[in-house]
C-alpha cells in the first residue's frame, strides 16, 4: 500500500489531478443512489422548471428531475467503463498470450483476425451488433468487449513475444514448459501496461457507450449521459432563454471530465 | 529462386487481403443472422407490424431466412454480384441506390478533412518535436485531451456553439432547401454548409497523427545526420524539410491507413449531428428505424471501403521501401 501511495506521489501533478476527479467519479457512482433527491424513472414532477432549490438542475420536458438523471448516469457510464474496460484489456491480453506462447497457425489465426479488425471501422460493426441484438445494457457491453480488444492484442503479443525470449522464462519452460507456471512469472511484467490498457479501453468504452446512446441504440431504459445528451439535443427550444444552461451542459461536462481524465492520466504510457 | 523471392510477397499480399474481401462479405452475411434478435426473428416480431406487406415480401425475398444457411450465401453472393443491397424499409428504395447516392457527400466531407487534417497534423507534429528546450510537449496534452472526446460530442457542442447561437454557419444540411445544382450560388452554398463540418472533422482528426509525427520527430531529431547539418548552418527550414519531413513520412504513411479509416468513421458522426445528407445521416437513419437492409449494406460498404484503404497503403509502402532499395546498387 505504501508502495502505491509513493508511486502516486512521483506522478506529475496533472495525472494526480486525473486520480483525484477519477475518484471523484467513482465516489459519486457508489453514492448516487443515497444522495439522488429522486428516483430516475420518477417523471411525475412539473416539466421544464428551471433550476431551483427543490430541483437543483430544473426538469426536463418528460418532468424527470434532471439532478437525478445526471447522477443516475455516473452509475451506468462508470460502471460500464469499467466492466468492458476490464474485460476488454483482459481479453486482449489473454489472446495475445496464447498468441505469444503457442506461436504457429494458433498464432497465425488470430493474427488473422486481428488485422482483419483493424480494418474495418470498430464503432460501426459494434454500433451494427448493438442494434441487431436485444437492447440491454448487457449485450452494449458485450458488442464493445468483443471488437475493442485488438489493439491491446497487438501491441500486447509484440511485447509479450519479446518477454518470452528472456532467460527467465526460457529456464522455466525447460524446467517444466507449464503455461500457468508461464503466465505466473510474466504477470508482473504485464500488469503495468495491462492496467495502462485498462485505462485506455475504459475511456474508448466511455467514448462508444456515448455514441450509441446518442444513436439511440442501447438500453431505453438505461438512461446513461449520452441519451441525456440526445435527449437534449433533441429538445427544439434547448437555445431559447438558457435552457441548455442546465439540461445539455451538465452531462456533456461529466462525460468530458472522464474521458479526458482517463486519457491523460495514461498519457504516454502505451 | 531470386525471382521467386522477388515474386511471392506481391502474390502473397493479395492472395490476403482476397481472403480478408471474403472473410468480410462473409460477415456482413452471418453477422445479422447470428446475432440474437435478427432479421429472422424480425419477420415475426413486433416491428413488423408497422412495415406494409410489400416491403416484407422484399425483405423475405432478399433474406429467404426458409433456405439452408449455405444457399442463402450463394443468394447474397448473387445479389451482390449484381449490386443489389436489398430493399430498405425508411426509403421505400433500394439500397444500393441510397448509399452509392449519399456517398458523394460523404467523399466530399471526408477526403479534404483527411488532407488538411493530415498535412496540419504533420506540420504541427514536426514544429514540436523541434522546439528548443522540448516546448514541444506543452501541447501534447491539450492534443490529448482533444483526441480523447468523442467527434459526436465535438461535432454538438460546434453546432450549439457557432451554428445555433452565434449563427455564424448555417446548422445543418449540405445546402439551403430549394437550392438545386443549376443555380447560380449553388457552389457557394454548398462550400458554406461544407465548412463547419470540415472544422470539427479535422479537429478531431489531428491530434493523433500530430502525436505521432512529434515521437517520429523526437526519434529523428537524434540521429546524428540532423545534427550535423545543424552544425553545418543548413537553415532550420531545410532541416524540417529534408532531413526531417522526409525521414519520418514512410513511418506515418504506415500508420495513415488506420487514420483513413478513422477519418471515415469520424466523418460519419459529423454527418450524423449536422444531417449532412451522407452515410452517416444514412447510418442514424438506420439505426433509428432498426432498417437492417440498410444497416447491413452500410457496414458492408465501409468494411470494404476499410479493406481497400489498408491494400492501397500497403501497396505503396511496399513499393517505397522497394524503389529505395532498388536504387542503391546504381548510385
Amino acid at each position: 500500500m505504501s508502495d502505491l501511495w509513493a508511486k502516486i506521489g512521483k506522478l506529475p501533478p496533472y495525472k494526480r489531478l486525473c486520480l483525484l476527479v477519477l475518484a471523484a467519479y467513482l465516489a459519486i457512482a457508489l453514492l448516487a443512489p443515497a444522495v439522488m433527491p429522486y428516483s430516475a424513472r420518477d417523471f411525475s414532477h412539473p416539466p421544464l422548471v428551471p433550476p431551483s432549490s427543490k430541483h437543483l438542475l430544473g426538469t426536463d420536458e418528460l418532468g424527470h428531475d434532471i439532478f437525478s438523471l445526471l447522477l443516475n448516469g455516473f452509475r451506468f457510464t462508470v460502471f460500464t467503463a469499467l466492466i468492458a474496460g476490464f474485460l476488454s484489456a483482459t481479453l486482449g491480453t489473454a489472446l495475445a498470450f496464447i498468441s505469444a506462447y503457442c506461436g504457429g497457425a494458433i498464432d497465425t489465426a488470430l493474427h488473422f483476425f486481428a488485422s482483419l479488425f483493424l480494418m474495418v471501422p470498430e464503432l460501426i460493426v459494434i454500433m451494427f451488433i448493438a442494434v441487431f441484438a436485444r437492447p440491454n445494457l448487457k449485450n452494449t457491453i458485450l458488442a464493445i468487449v468483443f471488437f475493442s480488444w485488438v489493439r491491446v492484442y497487438q501491441i500486447m503479443r509484440a511485447k509479450l513475444q519479446d518477454c518470452l525470449g528472456n532467460n527467465r522464462v526460457v529456464y522455466i519452460l525447460s524446467l517444466k514448459g507449464n503455461i500457468l507456471d508461464v503466465a505466473r512469472a510474466l504477470f508482473l511484467d504485464i500488469l503495468p501496461i495491462w492496467s495502462s490498457f485498462f485505462v485506455l479501453q475504459c475511456n474508448k468504452a466511455v467514448m462508444y457507450e456515448t455514441t450509441l446512446a446518442y444513436f439511440g441504440i442501447g438500453d431505453p431504459l438505461a438512461k446513461t449521459w449520452g441519451k441525456l445528451i440526445k435527449a437534449a439535443m433533441d429538445y427544439p427550444n434547448l437555445y431559447y432563454d438558457a435552457v441548455f444552461l442546465w439540461y445539455l451542459v451538465p452531462p456533456l461536462v461529466a462525460v468530458l471530465g472522464l474521458v479526458v481524465s482517463l486519457a491523460l492520466l495514461v498519457s504516454g504510457e502505451v | 529462386m531470386a525471382r521467386r523471392v522477388a515474386i511471392s510477397p506481391a502474390l502473397r499480399n493479395i492472395t490476403r487481403y482476397f481472403v480478408y474481401l471474403l472473410a468480410i462479405i462473409f460477415i456482413s452475411f452471418a453477422l445479422p443472422r447470428l446475432i440474437p434478435g435478427n432479421p429472422l426473428s424480425f419477420m415475426a416480431g413486433d416491428y413488423a407490424k408497422d412495415v406494409p406487406s410489400s416491403v416484407l415480401q422484399q425483405f423475405g425475398a432478399y433474406y429467404a431466412p426458409d433456405l439452408p444457411f449455405t444457399q442463402q450465401f450463394i443468394l447474397y453472393l448473387r445479389n451482390l454480384g449484381k449490386l443489389d443491397l436489398g430493399y430498405s424499409f425508411y426509403y421505400k428504395a433500394p439500397v444500393a441506390e441510397r448509399i452509392f447516392g449519399a456517398l458523394k457527400w460523404t467523399l466530399l466531407l471526408s477526403l479534404p478533412g483527411l488532407l488538411i487534417s493530415t498535412g496540419l497534423a504533420i506540420w504541427i507534429g514536426v514544429r514540436m518535436g523541434l522546439a528548443a528546450n522540448d516546448r514541444g510537449a506543452t501541447l501534447l496534452l491539450p492534443l490529448l485531451a482533444t483526441q480523447a472526446v468523442p467527434t459526436f460530442l465535438m461535432a454538438a457542442l460546434a453546432q450549439v456553439l457557432f451554428g445555433y447561437k452565434l449563427r455564424l454557419f448555417p446548422a445543418s444540411g449540405a445546402c439551403t432547401p430549394g437550392i438545386t445544382a443549376s443555380s447560380p450560388g449553388y457552389a457557394l452554398d454548398v462550400l458554406k454548409h461544407l465548412l463547419l463540418p470540415l472544422i470539427v472533422l479535422v479537429i478531431s482528426e489531428v491530434p493523433s497523427t500530430a502525436i505521432l509525427s512529434y515521437n517520429s520527430t523526437l526519434r529523428v531529431r537524434k540521429e546524428q545526420y540532423v545534427s550535423f547539418a545543424k552544425y553545418l548552418g543548413i537553415s532550420e527550414d531545410d532541416v524540417r524539410q529534408q532531413f526531417v519531413i522526409k525521414n519520418i513520412l514512410p513511418e506515418i504513411l504506415g500508420k495513415l491507413s488506420m487514420q483513413t479509416i478513422l477519418c471515415v468513421t469520424g466523418s460519419l458522426f459529423v454527418e450524423a449531428v449536422f444531417s449532412y445528407p451522407g452515410l452517416g445521416t444514412l447510418l442514424k437513419q438506420a439505426t433509428s428505424y432498426r432498417d437492417y437492409p440498410l444497416m447491413q449494406g452500410i457496414l458492408l460498404v465501409s468494411c470494404l471501403y476499410g479493406v481497400c484503404i489498408s491494400a492501397i497503403f500497403e501497396s505503396i509502402l511496399n513499393t517505397h521501401t522497394r524503389t529505395d532499395y532498388r536504387r542503391k546498387p546504381n548510385e
